[in-house]
């Protein structure tokens, strides 16, 4: 028995030990040997928005030539994924050889563009500048967009990438992102059916490797105990592998539970059917609705629905009895207007790429409209049915038209 | 309401398969009543499929009572027929395989499968609720398969899908595909069969066949294991294993994608194979015919695993030596090798009719893709670790597994592809965001999971020398 104990105290105490030595070893790089890796996003990337100013997207780099509305340069950067404005540690930008960019860092809190934080971008060596954000919120905001505002405006310069980094912690602030990685299991939400997602700023650990790291032990242990007692080492081994699978599914259990009972939640309480999968597709959703209840198919020609994948091809889907056929930004070309006919029925849900501008002083009267894309890739001509939501039913007027 | 209408047409075509298999006598012994619940499951609502899709041609949309009532007819007189004729004629296997390691379970046991039930239990309640709201989550459920239910739905009518190039051409009483794909429409028409006695579409009924299709393929699990004498302890893991995998339970919480049914039929055929190595019987070859069938009407990706199978099918009628194995494989491996080297024949064009190439310099970007969804995320638990080990146990259990020949080339056939053939071809770029690989696993994951049981078990059993 005592024998035992002391097996099992060595085994606990080496544990420990390798535990403290793993964590120094992660502490003592800057970058926390990778786990906590920073968010790059590149200037190719289709987050970004040019809000104010001349300002020519390519490969490499958002070339940024010249001032706008306001005498002043924004850049938006829709986050790939809302992160957390406390879990926000700095944000590095990329540029060409600069002095000093004299910008400001600013961020929305908000789906819509609203200013809710502002930090200048200071110019750490010439391709780099860095924004220190210590904001300190309720626990419950996100931060939706960053923007690049730069007032004054004195030569071109360019954006290769920007790189959000999260707020590095210290030894008891790893064992709690340690803790809360294996131990606080979000509820699962995400609709991507291929594969789990890694939270953005969440610890780069697999618990994979972790369960592996636990398994072996437990074999080693099992097997050493079942062999001691000239017992079937074989078993130990499978019924390892089986704890660990059955550890890892009781958090994967953990997981399905909250999100089962955000579905509970959803089927008790009253909801139109069908239900629109997040706040972009219900305002789809109620566009279409509105579309339909005051328009027959049968009035127009073909119909169209131009912007994003997703929103192009969710009211595709929602209107589906219309045929409706997406028009999505890679055919976006001054070719597809041309075969625009009279008619035809064009649903615009970007709000932000594609601009309708009325072309006559009495829009109520005469609601005739010019479509164009920001970037000039392609401009039209046509009657404005309905707009709800920053979402536009415009119908062409003749074909002849477009074509001039 | 409409859940209950959908309960009861898929519990109809499933039953009426069952009564037929059951009749029939196609299995007996133990796990028998598992295995046929598992294959009417399965073969009930996709044969349902099939035929909306061909009332769908026919008669249009709204006959959407006829599939059933078609398969409760047949049913029907192929029962009646039987009963006139004598039992001897009807009795299609024999009583069932020499028993080998039954095993009588004590408490232990008892009280271990009491928590895998209710762990399975607990699984099958958390994905409830996702399965019967009225939604469709996932990208391709209504991008491709659920919007062409709803269009056929809302307009009455079969309406064919032009292809994407016609977009701007087609005139206005044309629907046209986004996809470049033209992907089969049985499992659209099986939506539509489940969503026609609504008034509006919801996307809501589909749902639970996602739901039928897991628990059916639970059943066969379990039914097969009992069939080949394993402990039920051992047959009640193999299913929480399978029932377990988050993969699966993403496909059947976010309902819409014709994986899971690919998954059933591949996994309805493994278990074909393996009953088969036990006993052959006529009505194994005409089930395995009918996966070959029903693979490609379900997904065009199908085809790929009709030449797995069919290539197992001759691995278990010849039973090749290892010897005969090398002559065999390696003259196709180096005049493959010879062929994209020295004249750049691109055989995986050429096998996939152009979808897929040869994309050798992306090779580590779909090997990195491989290894982390296999060995570093959890989309699969442990399922690859397993796998891995079970291969370098397969020595020891070989003795134990060496009849299911058919089964095991099955297995390896599945491996090359997902580990071998994927990362050289031009879906590796695709293998790093996990929409390839996880699809193709889930095709292949039944027959992972028995793999796995099988050789486990065996090793477990061995006893003496290799």
């Amino acid at each position: 028995m005592t024998r035992r104990l002391q097996w099992l105290g060595i085994c606990l105490l080496t544990t420990i030990g390798c535990w403290l030595a793993w964590s120094l070893w992660v502490l003592s790089d800057a970058q926390y040997r990778g786990l906590l890796s920073p968010i790059t996003v590149t200037a190719d990337s289709s987050n970004w928005r040019v809000a104010r100013g001349q300002v020519v997207q390519g490969e490499e780099r958002l070339r940024i030539q010249g001032t706008g509305r306001d005498r002043e340069v924004v850049v938006l950067l829709n986050m790939p994924t809302p992160l957390p404005v406390e879990a926000v540690g700095s944000v590095v930008l990329f540029t060409s050889d600069q002095d000093d960019i004299g910008a400001d860092l600013i961020w929305s809190t908000q789906p819509q563009f609203i200013i809710s934080g502002r930090e200048p971008l200071i110019q750490v060596d010439a391709s780099r500048a860095e924004a220190r954000l210590n904001s300190e919120s309720d626990g419950d905001q996100f931060i939706y967009f960053l923007a690049i505002q730069q007032q004054v405006f004195e030569r071109p310069w360019s954006i290769h990438s920007v790189e959000i980094h999260p707020v590095y912690p210290d030894f008891l602030g790893l064992q709690g992102m340690l803790w809360k990685r294996i131990f606080d299991p979000r509820p699962w939400q995400h609709t991507d059916i291929n594969y789990n997602y890694q939270q953005p700023f969440g610890l780069q650990l697999s618990l994979m490797s972790l369960a592996l790291f636990w398994a072996t032990g437990l074999f080693l242990v099992l097997g050493v105990w079942q062999a001691r007692r000239g017992g079937d080492w074989r078993l130990a081994v499978v019924v390892g592998v089986l704890v660990v699978w059955v550890s890892l599914d009781i958090r994967w259990q953990s997981e399905l539970m909250g999100r089962s009972a955000q579905a509970i939640e959803f089927l008790t309480g009253d909801h139109t059917a069908p239900w629109p999968l997040d706040e972009g597709d219900q305002a789809i959703h109620a566009f279409a609705q509105q579309l339909t209840t005051t328009h027959r198919r049968d009035e127009f020609n073909r119909v169209f629905s131009l912007g994003y994948e997703y929103e192009a091809l969710r009211l595709r889907y929602h209107m589906a009895k219309w045929g409706v056929r997406a028009i999505t930004p890679q055919r976006w070309s001054s070719r597809w207007t041309r075969r625009l006919e009279a008619g035809d029925l064009v649903l615009i849900v970007d709000p932000w790429d594609i601009q309708i501008q009325p072309l006559t002083n009495d829009f109520t009267a005469n609601p005739k409209v010019r479509v164009s894309e920001v970037s000039g890739a392609f401009s039209f001509e046509g009657r404005a049915l309905m707009s709800h939501q920053g979402f536009w039913a415009i119908m062409i007027l003749s074909s002849i038209e477009n074509n001039q | 309401m409409n859940l209950a209408v959908a309960v009861f047409k898929l519990s109809l075509v499933s039953v009426s398969i069952m009564a037929v298999l059951w009749r029939f006598k196609v299995v007996t012994g133990p796990g028998a009543l598992a295995l046929i619940m598992g294959m009417g499951g399965v073969l009930g609502p996709l044969l349902a499929g099939v035929g909306m899709w061909m009332v769908l041609i026919v008669f249009g949309p709204t006959a959407h009572w006829l599939p059933e009532i078609i398969m409760i007819s047949v049913s029907l007189a192929l029962i009646i027929y039987t009963t006139r004729l004598p039992p001897s004629a009807i009795s299609l296997t024999s009583s069932g395989f020499s028993a080998s390691s039954a095993s009588s379970i004590g408490a232990l046991g008892k009280g271990l499968i009491g928590c895998f039930c209710a762990l399975i239990a607990v699984r099958f309640l958390s994905l409830l609720p996702d399965v019967v709201a009225p939604r469709l989550f996932p990208w391709d459920a209504w991008l491709v398969w659920g919007y062409e239910a709803r269009v056929w739905f809302e307009t009455g009518q079969f309406i064919p899908f032009l292809a994407p190039k016609e977009t701007l051409t087609a005139d206005s009483t044309a629907w046209v595909s986004f996809t470049l794909t033209d992907y089969p429409k049985v499992v659209p028409s099986m939506m539509l069969w489940l969503s026609g006695h609504v008034t509006e579409w919801t996307g809501q009924a589909p749902g639970l066949a996602w739901l039928w299709a897991a628990t059916a393929i639970g059943c066969l699990l379990f039914g097969l294991l009992r069939q080949l004498r394993m402990p039920t302890l051992v047959a009640v893991i193999a299913v929480y294993l399978w029932w377990s995998l988050p993969i699966i339970n993403a496909h059947t919480a976010l309902h819409g994608y014709a994986d899971l049914w690919l998954s059933a039929v591949l996994g309805l055929i493994s278990v074909i194979f393996l009953l088969m190595s036990v006993e052959s019987k006529p009505w194994h070859w005409l089930g395995i015919m009918t996966g070959l069938i029903l693979l490609p009407l379900i997904k065009i990706e199908g085809i790929y695993w009709d030449v797995g199978i069919v290539f197992a099918a001759l691995v278990h009628h010849y039973r090749p030596s290892i010897r005969a194995w090398l002559f065999l494989t390696l003259p196709w491996l180096v005049i493959g090798v010879i062929g994209y080297v020295i004249f750049d024949l691109d055989w995986i064009h050429w096998v996939t009719g152009g979808r897929l190439e040869f994309a050798v310099s992306d090779l580590m970007t779909g090997l990195w893709g491989v290894w982390r969804h296999t060995f570093v995320f959890y989309d699969w638990h442990l399922l690859f670790y397993a796998v891995f080990l079970c291969l370098l146990a397969l020595p020891w259990a070989y003795r134990h597994v060496h009849h299911f020949v058919g089964f095991l080339a099955l297995v390896a056939f599945g491996l090359v592809i997902i580990v071998g053939v994927l990362p050289l071809s031009g879906g590796n770029v695709w293998l790093g965001s996990g929409s390839l690989f996880s699809r193709v696993v889930i095709h292949f994951s039944l027959p992972m999971v028995i793999f796995v049981v099988m050789v486990a078990h065996g090793w477990r059993q061995y006893r003496g020398v290799v």
